[in-house]
């Protein structure tokens, strides 16, 4: 009897999968000044499970489960500050140096007025394997890190399902849609 | 007879029969004595009380199996959405800083990087 309530309690551990969360950046530095957070960070084994319940049935799951077919990890952090200038660049320049530089490059810097997009890169024989993006607006800072083999064009229309209308042609895009 | 005798002799005093206290004694002691039968004395429903644990056990694992997938699925969602929205609006950003200046130069195109 004793033996068939220990198979029964090694098989329901079993059913749970380690709770390990990967995240390479420290933002604590931030976090200590921002009024709201948003945290989310996806390992490898909630990832694969993720994997199993998304539906292959409606278009943007199976798109999901695509994009996640060779990623690891995924870290999302949004800050939101209560006033501006609440972080300083010293922060930011912190957050950049956590990416490091031989394995990560910036392949976009994008920056209007008070507001910056970098889109940082770790490239492996000619394959994307780590995505990064640090945008940073006066009164929000949003940091993602995607570490395994992504398609940065798929992620990117996968974004703009989220409320984001498709881009428009360049001569047509005098106004940022925010 | 009127209702006042009907009453009367309805409510009179009776003795019990001869030896009927000594037989609700000893009824009383006998159903005392009497070996107890609880449920789980019985072999079949001590399996039975088993099985039905064991069933519980496998279906609570499966719900909170089926809760941590669907949440996963949700995080995953949302982290993808999130980090997608963040890449989407870096490209508009960079279209829009291009068309402002391709409109100012008379030029189209340019360099991804741009400040």
């Amino acid at each position: 009897m004793k033996r068939t309530w220990l198979a029964i309690l090694a098989l329901s551990c079993a059913a749970v999968p380690l709770g390990a969360q990967t995240c390479p950046f420290n933002l604590d530095h931030i976090a200590a000044k921002a009024k709201e957070l948003v945290d989310v960070t996806l390992d490898s084994a909630t990832l694969q499970l993720a994997g199993k319940f998304l539906s292959s049935g409606k278009t943007n799951e199976s798109e999901a489960k695509s994009l996640l077919a060779g990623v690891k990890a995924i870290c999302v952090r949004n800050y939101e500050f209560a006033k501006e200038g609440e972080y300083t660049p010293d922060d930011l320049q912190r957050v950049r140096n956590q990416l490091p530089q031989p394995q990560w490059n910036r392949i976009v810097h994008a920056q209007e007025k008070n507001e910056s997009s970098e889109v940082f890169t770790r490239t492996e024989g000619g394959r994307i394997t780590g995505f990064a993006v640090i945008a940073a607006e006066p009164k929000e800072l949003h940091v993602v890190y995607i570490d395994g083999a992504i398609d940065l064009d798929k992620l990117s229309r996968f974004g703009g399902q989220f409320g984001i209308p498709p881009i428009p042609a360049p001569d047509a895009a005098r106004k940022p849609s925010k | 007879m009127n209702l006042k005798d009907e009453l009367r002799w309805a409510m009179r005093r009776e003795e019990p029969p001869e030896g009927f206290a000594e037989r609700v004694l000893a009824r009383a002691a006998a159903q005392a004595d009497a070996p107890t039968r609880q449920w789980w004395r019985f072999p079949r429903m001590r399996l039975a009380a088993v099985a039905a644990c064991a069933v519980l056990v496998v279906l609570a694992g499966a719900g909170y199996r089926q809760w941590q997938g669907e949440t996963a699925r949700q995080r995953a969602l949302l982290a993808l959405g999130i980090a997608g929205g963040d890449l989407h609006t870096t490209q508009l950003r960079v279209r829009h800083i291009l068309a402002a200046r391709a409109g100012a130069t008379g030029e189209t195109g340019g360099p991804m990087e741009t400040r």
